[in-house]
C-alpha cells in the first residue's frame, strides 16, 4: 500500500516537472530558432534580398505550424512526386522520405500553396472587431455609409406642350402659388404632386437642374420655374430630413469588410516583423 | 394602409387565372417588407444590371480584368474604378464611373469555371502549376480557348477540365472559397437600412454551350440564403437539370427562392428555345411547360453582344428590327468573327409566338417571358452603357489584357449593352423580386428611358393628361407582363395606356428625344403565330436625318409620349400578345463616335479602324425600350 502511495507520488512530480517545463518552453509564437540558409543571387536588389528573406521566413514558419502534415493537397502532392520517381509503400512512409529530401521546401506546388497559407494568416483579424472598433470604422468611413438628405417635395410642372406659352405660364402659375393658390400644372407619368424622395433620385430622373434646385432650395419657398428636358418645374421643400449615419447594426456586413480592408496591411507588416525576428537568416550569394 | 394597398395591386395584378404553373411565393422571403423609406404604392423604376461578370470568370479573367464582385459593386453604388490594362506597378490605365448609379444589380461569373479560375491563380493551389492553368497565366487566350471548350462539350458529355482533379472535386473545393466570396461582396454591397440606397443579389452564371450555342442562363435569388455550391453546366448538361438541382437546393427548402433567366438568345442557333413540334429531349409535354414558366418569368432581350427582339427576316415586317444586330449564331461565331445567320427561335417575338403555340397544344405557355436587359460586361462594370467614352465589355470582343488595342474598343458589331427596369414599390430585394416574379419589368438598351403600360377593356383617352395615370392604370386593367383581365360584357376590344418618358441625361451627356410609340402585336392564326407592328405615338421621321459627321441631335422629337390605343384587328377568339416598343431618334453609334474622334475618313488603310468604312457596321443607331408583354387567352385561356 505504502508502495503504491510513493509511485503514485512519484509519478505527480514529474507530472508536475512536465508541467511546469511545458508553461515555460517557448511556443511557436516566441520561441528563437537555429538561422536559415537565404540564397540571393550575386548583385540582387536590396527588394530581392528583402523579398527571399520574408519567403524563406514565411516557409519555414509554415512547416513549423505542421501545415506541411496537416495539408491533405500537399501530402497527395508531394506523394505522387516519389511514385513518379518509382518509388513503392505507404502513403505514411513516402511523405516522411518526401520530408526528409526537403521536397516541401523545393516543390514549386507546395511552396506556392504553404505561401499562399500564411498570406491567408498574415492577414487574418487577430480577434472578432468589437462594437467599438466597428463604430470607429463606421464613423471614419462616414460619408460612405451616410444616408442621403430626403425631402418632402411638392411639385408643379409644366409640359414643353405649351410650347410659346410655356415660360408666361410658369410665371404666372409661381406667382399664384406664391400667394397660397393651387395649381395642379401638367401630367408627367410618376411625377407627383408630392413625394418623400432625395435630390439624387430626382437627379437621375428629371436631370441635374432638377435635382440641383431641390437640394438647395429653402425650406418653405417655392423655387423655379427650373428647367428640365420635359418642361419647367416648381418644387417647393416642405420638410428636409438631414441623412444620418446608419445604426452598426444595419451596416454591420459592409462595415466590417472595411474595418478589414483598413487593417490588412498593418496586421501583415507586424507579423511578418515578429516571424524574421523569431527566424534568424544568413543570406548567401548565389553563384 | 400600405399592406391594403399592396393588397389591392396583388390582386389587380393576378390575371386572368390562366394556368403558367407560377406562385407568388411570397412566404419565401426572409426580409420584411416593405421597410424603406421610399416607399410608392404605385411603384417606381428602378434601374439595374442582372448580367456582370468579374475577375472570378475565366473569360473576363484572361482579358485582364481585375475587378472582383465587390469592386463590381462598388462601381454600381457610383464610385470610379481602374479597369485593364495596368502597369507593370499594377496602376490601371482607364478609369470609368458612372454618372448615375444603379439601383441593383447581380453579379453572375460563370459557375463553370469559378473554382478554375481560383485554382489556376492562387499560387499553391493543387492546380497552380498544372500547364493549363501555367497557359492560362501565360498565354491566356490560347488557355480561355482551351479550357472554355469544355462548356462547348454536348450535352450529357460535359466534363470538368482534368487539371480540376477528380471528379472535378479540387475545382469544386476552390469554387465553394468563391462563391463564398460572391455571396459576402453581395451582403456588404446591400443596404439593409431604410435608405434603401442599393439592391445588390446573389447569381452566378450557369453557362452551357454545346457546340458553342448559347444556352447560358443567369441564376438570381431572392435573399441571401442559396445553395452551397452554384450549378455548373458540369454538374448538370440541359437546363432542366439545372432545375432539378436548384429545386433541391433552394426551393424544397422554406426560405429560398430563385429564378433563372436565358441570356439573350441571339446566338443559340435555336437552342435556347424549342419548337413545339421538337420531339428530342426534353419530351414536349404539359409539365415541362409549366416548370419552365416556373423558373423562367423573364427573358434578356438585349445586352452587349447584340439584340434579340426579331430577325429582319423573320416573319413580321418591321423596319427597326434591324437594331444592333450581330451576323453570328453562336458564341464561337462571335469570337472567331465566323459569320452565320440565326434561327428564327433565337429572338424574343417569335419565342412569344410560339408560346401560343404550346398554349394551344398542351394548355400551357413554356415562354410566357417578361422582358429585361442588361450588360453581360466581362469588365466588373455593371451598367456602364453609353455609346460616349465606351471602353468595350470584354465579352468575345479585343481585350486589353497587356496593352490597349489601337481603333475601335470592342468587336464593332457589339454594343455597350442595355439596363434591366423593375417597377416596384420600393428598392430591396423583396420588392424587386416580386417585381420580377410578376414581369413587371422592361429593359432599355441603355439610356434610362422610362416606360408604363397598363391594358384593360375601357381607358379613357384623357388618360394621358391626368396627374394620377398610374393609379387610374391599376385600378382599370393591369400592368405591363400580365394576362388580361377577363373582358367585361360589352367590350370588345383591349385598350393600352401606354406613357413614356425619354431619358433626361445628364449636364455633360443630355438624353436623346422619343421619335415614337409602337405596340407589336402577336396571335395565332390557326397554329401560325403571326406578327404586326403598331405605330401609336409619336412621329416616325422626327430624326431621320441625323448627320453622322457631327452627330449633333437638333432637338426634333419629343421628351414624353402617351397614347390610349384600342387594337382595331382584335380577334376575341385568337390566343395573343401585345408588348410596347418605345424608340429614341436616331443617334451616332459609339462606333461612330470614335471615327470621328480618330478623324477616320473613309477609305482609310488604318486597319483598326477598318469598321469605320464597313457599310455593314451601322453609323446610327436607334435606342429603346421594350416592355414586358400582355397576354389574351380566349374564355380565360
Amino acid at each position: 500500500m505504502w508502495a503504491r502511495v510513493k509511485i503514485l507520488g512519484r509519478m505527480v512530480a514529474v507530472a508536475a516537472v512536465v508541467s511546469w517545463v511545458l508553461t515555460r518552453w517557448p511556443s511557436s509564437e516566441d520561441r528563437a530558432h537555429a538561422p536559415l540558409k537565404v540564397s540571393v543571387p550575386v548583385g540582387a536588389s536590396a527588394a530581392a534580398w528583402d523579398q527571399a528573406i520574408e519567403r524563406t521566413v514565411l516557409l519555414a514558419e509554415a512547416r513549423h505550424r505542421g501545415w506541411v502534415d496537416a495539408d491533405p493537397v500537399i501530402g497527395r502532392r508531394l506523394v505522387a512526386n516519389l511514385r513518379f520517381l518509382g518509388r513503392t509503400g505507404a502513403e505514411a512512409a513516402l511523405l516522411d522520405e518526401a520530408k526528409g529530401l526537403g521536397m516541401d521546401l523545393t516543390d514549386v506546388v507546395v511552396t506556392s500553396r504553404l505561401l499562399d497559407r500564411m498570406e491567408r494568416w498574415l492577414t487574418t483579424p487577430p480577434a472578432a472587431p468589437d462594437d467599438a472598433a466597428l463604430q470607429a470604422t463606421l464613423d471614419a468611413h462616414a460619408a460612405a455609409f451616410r444616408a442621403p438628405d430626403r425631402v418632402h417635395l411638392q411639385s408643379v410642372f409644366l409640359s414643353n406642350h405649351r410650347d410659346d406659352a410655356l415660360e408666361s405660364d410658369a410665371a404666372r402659375l409661381k406667382a399664384s402659388l406664391v400667394a397660397g393658390g393651387t395649381e395642379p400644372g401638367d401630367a408627367l407619368l410618376d411625377l407627383k404632386p408630392e413625394e418623400d424622395t432625395t435630390p439624387a433620385r430626382l437627379s437621375a430622373r428629371y436631370g441635374d437642374a432638377v435635382g440641383d434646385a431641390v437640394r438647395d432650395a429653402p425650406i418653405g419657398a417655392w423655387v423655379g420655374p427650373v428647367r428640365s428636358p420635359f418642361g419647367l418645374h416648381l418644387m417647393r421643400v416642405t420638410t428636409r430630413t438631414p441623412g444620418a449615419l446608419p445604426p452598426l447594426s444595419t451596416v454591420r456586413p459592409a462595415v466590417e469588410a472595411a474595418w478589414a480592408r483598413d487593417h490588412a496591411p498593418a496586421w501583415r507588416a507586424e507579423r511578418v516583423a515578429l516571424l524574421r525576428a523569431r527566424w534568424p537568416v544568413v543570406v548567401e550569394g548565389a553563384p | 394602409m400600405r399592406l391594403w394597398s399592396l393588397a389591392g395591386l396583388l390582386c389587380a395584378c393576378a390575371g386572368s387565372g390562366a394556368d403558367t404553373g407560377v406562385t407568388d411565393d411570397t412566404d419565401r422571403s426572409t426580409e420584411v417588407f416593405p421597410r424603406c423609406a421610399e416607399y410608392d404604392d404605385l411603384r417606381r423604376p428602378y434601374f439595374g444590371d442582372m448580367h456582370v461578370h468579374t475577375a472570378l470568370s475565366l473569360d473576363a479573367n484572361t482579358q485582364g480584368t481585375r475587378l472582383r464582385p465587390s469592386d463590381a459593386y462598388r462601381f454600381a453604388r457610383g464610385e470610379a474604378v481602374g479597369i485593364q490594362p495596368y502597369t507593370s506597378a499594377d496602376v490601371a490605365l482607364r478609369t470609368v464611373q458612372l454618372e448615375r448609379p444603379l439601383d441593383f444589380t447581380a453579379v453572375t461569373d460563370h459557375a463553370e469555371f469559378l473554382g478554375t479560375v481560383a485554382l489556376c491563380t492562387t499560387p499553391g493551389s493543387p492546380a497552380y502549376d498544372e500547364a493549363a492553368c501555367v497557359q492560362l497565366r501565360q498565354d491566356p487566350q490560347a488557355a480561355y480557348i482551351g479550357l472554355n471548350a469544355a462548356t462547348a462539350a454536348e450535352q450529357g458529355r460535359a466534363a470538368y477540365p482534368e487539371l480540376c482533379g477528380d471528379g472535378g472535386a479540387d475545382c469544386l473545393a476552390a469554387g465553394m472559397d468563391v462563391w463564398g466570396e460572391v455571396r459576402d461582396a453581395a451582403e456588404a454591397a446591400y443596404d439593409r437600412t431604410d435608405a434603401c440606397g442599393f439592391t445588390s443579389f446573389v447569381g452566378y452564371e450557369w453557362s452551357g454551350g454545346p457546340g458553342t450555342k448559347n444556352l447560358h442562363r443567369n441564376v438570381i435569388f431572392r435573399t441571401e440564403v442559396v445553395p452551397d455550391t452554384p450549378t455548373s453546366y458540369f454538374d448538370e448538361s440541359y437546363p432542366e437539370g439545372l432545375w432539378d438541382r436548384l429545386d433541391a437546393g433552394c426551393l424544397d427548402q422554406a426560405t429560398c427562392d430563385v429564378i433563372t433567366i436565358p441570356h439573350n438568345a441571339n446566338l443559340s442557333s435555336g437552342l435556347m428555345f424549342r419548337d413545339v413540334n421538337d420531339t428530342t429531349y426534353p419530351a414536349p409535354d404539359a409539365a415541362s411547360a409549366r416548370r419552365r414558366a416556373r423558373m423562367e418569368p423573364l427573358v434578356e432581350i438585349f445586352q452587349h453582344k447584340g439584340d434579340g427582339e426579331c430577325w429582319p427576316g423573320s416573319s413580321s415586317a418591321d423596319e427597326l428590327c434591324g437594331f444592333e444586330k450581330v451576323p453570328y449564331n453562336t458564341l464561337a461565331g462571335a469570337n472567331l468573327d465566323l459569320r452565320a445567320d440565326p434561327t428564327p427561335l433565337d429572338f424574343v417575338r417569335d419565342v412569344l409566338g410560339e408560346g401560343l403555340r404550346w398554349q394551344s397544344k398542351f394548355g400551357v405557355d413554356p415562354y410566357r417571358y417578361g422582358i429585361i436587359a442588361s450588360t453581360d460586361t466581362h469588365l466588373g462594370t455593371p451598367g456602364l452603357t453609353s455609346e460616349s467614352g465606351f471602353p468595350g465589355h470584354g465579352g468575345a470582343g479585343p481585350g486589353a489584357r497587356d496593352v490597349l488595342p489601337a481603333g475601335l474598343t470592342d468587336n464593332p458589331f457589339f454594343n455597350p449593352g442595355g439596363l434591366a427596369v423593375l417597377w416596384s414599390e420600393e428598392n430591396s430585394r423583396e420588392g424587386l423580386f416580386r417585381a420580377m416574379r410578376r414581369k413587371e419589368a422592361y429593359g432599355t438598351s441603355g439610356p434610362r428611358l422610362v416606360l408604363r403600360a397598363f391594358a384593360g377593356w375601357g381607358y379613357d383617352a384623357a388618360m394621358c393628361d391626368a396627374s394620377d395615370f398610374a393609379r387610374q392604370g391599376y385600378d382599370g386593367g393591369v400592368p405591363m407582363g400580365t394576362d388580361l383581365p377577363a373582358a367585361p360584357d360589352g367590350a370588345t376590344a383591349p385598350t393600352f395606356a401606354i406613357s413614356a418618358l425619354a431619358d433626361a441625361g445628364t449636364a455633360a451627356h443630355p438624353g436623346a428625344p422619343l421619335q415614337r410609340l409602337q405596340v407589336v402585336k402577336g396571335w395565332l392564326d390557326g397554329d401560325t403565330p403571326r406578327f404586326k407592328v403598331f405605330d401609336v405615338g409619336g412621329d416616325p421621321t422626327a430624326g431621320a436625318d441625323l448627320d453622322t459627321a457631327t452627330c449633333a441631335v437638333d432637338g426634333v422629337g419629343e421628351t414624353s409620349l402617351c397614347s390610349v390605343w384600342t387594337d382595331p384587328e382584335f380577334d376575341p377568339t385568337a390566343p395573343a400578345f401585345w408588348y410596347v416598343r418605345a424608340v429614341e431618334v436616331p443617334t451616332c453609334r459609339w462606333t461612330q463616335l470614335q471615327c470621328n474622334a480618330a478623324n477616320i475618313t473613309c477609305p482609310t488603310e488604318d486597319s483598326s479602324y477598318a469598321a469605320c468604312c464597313d457599310a455593314d457596321v451601322p453609323k446610327v443607331t436607334q435606342e429603346r425600350a421594350w416592355s414586358s408583354p400582355f397576354w389574351f387567352l380566349p374564355s380565360g385561356g
